[in-house]
């Protein structure tokens, strides 16, 4: 493990026993996982395991039936908006706003927070910047005449702008081309090194292993087995594990 | 003591309300009321065309008239549903006695003529098969092909009676408005009609009127119907009324008919000239109006035309501020979870047939601009709810899930993402009420909303094209004015999302 999982904060996000019913049906059944302090933790599973819903325990969108989440420190499903402008959101495919400029997308989290005009400019390009979006080129951009890639690259921009201390990334390279997928991914790995807690949910086995510290396979609706790459590999807890550890190619 | 003398002459100042229904002899008997009031110094206000005697009694029952012409028959059976009577006298015993008892209504004096219904043949026809009376009618009734008025057919005293008391049968039977008819029977494709007695058309067209020789028809005779209160509020307003009282026979009246519906003079020439001719005007005669042809006539009345175009325009606009003020509300609860009746409501609506609804809304808020705006309102909340809800339907589930995963709120969402990106939809139902709200007000006219409908609802009942064309043009036009301006109001206000 590269850093610490529990840093002087306490822990960023800690999932205790949650669990979501929708329709008689249990989405998620007693999941607990727990994110350090600065650590990056993967959520993984097939599709219908629980990922999506999981992310949005954390930000309070889901409230869970049973159990409790804790996220910076409040009570997730009652931390509101307030809460979640504290943590950073990539959507599925970006989610950008296509009626506003890659600058006002990016402004977005700022102007909720009602921060002076000024500090907002200056923190929209910082973090196109950090994002790898040159600041002068961009800005005025809408997200129709963007790529794939640099609209990826705009919505971790948005995300990142309020400088918040943890990221929740769900999917964030879905519908991206091979290379390009590649080339994000070691943007964001160097953007997750600077301190910051995340969650990233996705059903790739090889970037879970590549961005996070930890990685969470979800099975069921709960947690099969969370450990690092080494960890999962040794001894795998499930067959489904077993499957995934195996289909990895990257070393 | 002050405030009553103050009351008092608010009300003297208030002008004479004078309505007719929406036939050619109404309205020009209704000018005669209005000029011969007018001449005796006090302020008229026409209220002229209410789809049929119902309407007006209800009008005048809601204070928002103060005189029609009405007739003794129609009202014995048609408003008060009593037995057909056939002495004229016991008629309007009865009728008196009714009208002051149930709606505070007075028949003031007779006119002096009667317009009964006639069933009325072509010449050709009545001299081909010997046809005289309606008894000779009923010998080769099966053969015929008759239109009648929608007033006439259903009513006992009409076709229905009729009917029975001759052993009447026709080969076809078919509803058709005046206008309508009488070209039906000019061209041949209907054979016999019913007619007003005093229709100045029975002799323009060559038409026979069979004699009602057992007597079936109740005596109509013209008188005019005031609120009882009117003698209290406007002294010389019945005085006016009263001293017309047995001065019109059957033989003036059908003259003065003709020069409006044959000759097309105006109903105000017309009915200046009867005032002159019978000695009760204050002023000259106005001269006949020659007939004008079309864009000479649309000149002649450009004025008229400025003021039903701006009415018809606001009537547009009133209803289409109100149904955008609630139907976009409305539209964006119906996109929410159990939203959907609130569509499902808007669409029984937009089902009521417009005129229909025009006519149950008198009722509860009168004739005139109130109850056209709230039916125009109700026919454009439809396009307005669905263009709000499917516009807000359509926005990007994921856009959305940034949106609340970013930290906004639920409003700030809606007002922030969703509304900017469901305008150009929302836009598409809104232009979509506006055309349809401009063919629709000129319903407006038919419970005295005014507008463009005017002269379409005066042509139809003077059978006189350019007048329909005068209102039927300009609302067509007006129609893609609107739609183009709304387009262009879309355009700006469309959500800029590059190339």
């Amino acid at each position: 493990m590269a850093r610490a999982v529990s840093g002087p904060g306490g822990p960023a996000v800690r999932v205790q026993g949650a669990s979501v019913v929708r329709g008689g049906r249990p989405l998620l059944d007693a999941l607990d996982f727990e994110v350090g302090d600065g650590e990056v933790v993967a959520l993984v599973g097939a599709s219908g395991a629980g990922k999506s819903t999981a992310l949005r325990l954390v930000n309070g969108l889901v409230s869970p039936d049973a159990g409790r989440v804790t996220t910076l420190g409040e009570d997730a499903s009652r931390g509101g908006p307030a809460l979640r402008r504290r943590i950073g959101y990539v959507a599925q495919g970006g989610g950008l706003f296509p009626h506003r400029t890659v600058g006002q997308n990016v402004a977005a989290v700022p102007e909720l927070l009602g921060w002076p005009a000024g500090d907002i400019a200056a923190s929209v390009d910082e973090a196109l910047a950090s994002a790898g979006l040159d600041p002068a080129r961009f800005r005025e951009r809408r997200p129709r005449q963007l790529s794939g890639g640099e609209a990826q690259r705009a919505a971790f921009a948005r995300a990142i702008a309020a400088r918040p201390r943890l990221l929740l990334l769900d999917e964030p390279f879905g519908a991206l081309d091979a290379i390009t997928r590649r080339r994000l991914q070691h943007e964001l790995a160097r953007l997750l090194r600077d301190g910051r807690s995340a969650v990233l949910v996705t059903h790739d086995i090889d970037e879970a292993f590549a961005l996070a510290d930890r990685v969470a396979v979800l099975e069921g609706g709960r947690v099969a087995q969370s450990g690092t790459r080494e960890a999962l590999t040794r001894a795998p807890a499930t067959p489904l594990v077993a499957e995934l550890v195996r289909a990895a190619v990257r070393p | 003591m002050i405030a009553l003398a103050l009351l008092a002459a608010v009300a003297a100042a208030a002008p004479v309300r004078v309505g007719s229904k929406d036939f050619g002899e109404s309205r020009l008997v209704a000018e005669l009321f209005a000029q011969a009031i007018e001449a005796r110094g006090l302020a008229v206000e026409r209220r002229f065309g209410l789809a049929g005697s119902e309407l007006a009694l209800r009008a005048l029952d809601a204070n928002e008239l103060d005189v029609y012409p009405e007739y003794t028959g129609t009202a014995l059976v048609a408003l008060l549903h009593s037995p057909a009577e056939r002495d004229a006298r016991r008629v309007l015993e009865r009728v008196r006695e009714a009208f002051a008892r149930e709606h505070h209504a007075l028949w003031l004096a007779p006119l002096g003529f009667e317009n009964t219904w006639v069933l009325a043949v072509p010449r050709a026809l009545a001299e081909r098969e010997r046809l005289a009376t309606l008894t000779d009618l009923a010998r080769v009734a099966p053969r015929l092909r008759a239109a009648f008025s929608p007033e006439f057919a259903p009513r006992d005293d009409g076709l229905a009676g009729l009917a029975r008391e001759y052993g009447l049968s026709f080969a076809d039977v078919r509803t058709a408005g005046q206008a309508v008819k009488y070209a039906a029977v000019a061209n041949g494709s209907v054979d016999l009609i019913d007619a007003y007695s005093t229709d100045g058309r029975l002799d323009a067209l060559a038409l026979t009127p069979l004699a009602d020789d057992r007597h079936f028809f109740p005596p109509y005779d013209a008188v005019p119907l005031v609120r009882a209160d009117l003698a209290a509020r406007a002294p010389e307003a019945v005085a006016a009324l009263l001293a017309l009282g047995g001065r019109l026979d059957a033989a003036r009246m059908r003259a003065a008919n003709a020069a409006v519906e044959v000759k097309g003079e105006s109903s105000a020439a017309v009915a200046s000239r009867l005032l002159s001719e019978l000695g009760l005007a204050a002023g000259p005669a106005l001269a006949p109006t020659p007939r004008l042809g079309g864009l000479a006539f649309a000149w002649s009345r450009r004025g008229d035309l400025a003021r039903e175009l701006a009415r018809h325009l606001w009537l547009t606009l009133a209803g289409l501020a109100v149904a955008l003020i609630v139907g976009i509300p409305l539209g964006v609860a119906a996109g929410r979870a159990g939203g959907a009746p609130l569509l499902a409501g808007a669409a029984v609506l937009q089902t009521v047939p417009a005129l229909a609804l025009f006519a149950l809304l008198v009722p509860l808020l009168g004739i005139g601009a109130p109850a056209a705006i709230v039916a125009l309102f109700l026919y454009a909340l439809l396009p307005v709810m669905r263009g709000a809800a499917t516009g807000l339907e359509s926005v990007d589930a994921l856009v959305l899930d940034a949106a609340a995963g970013l930290g906004f709120t639920p409003s700030q969402t809606l007002w922030r993402v969703r509304l900017p990106l469901a305008v150009p939809v929302l836009m598409g139902g809104v232009r979509t009420a506006a055309v349809i709200t401009v063919g629709n007000a000129t319903l407006a006219a038919f419970v005295g909303g005014g507008g463009l409908g005017e002269p379409i609802l005066t042509g139809l009942t003077l059978d006189d094209g350019r007048l329909i064309l005068q209102g039927a043009v300009p609302a067509a036009l007006l129609a893609v004015v609107v739609d183009a301006l709304l387009g262009a109001a879309s355009r700006r206000l469309a959500p800029r999302l590059g190339a």
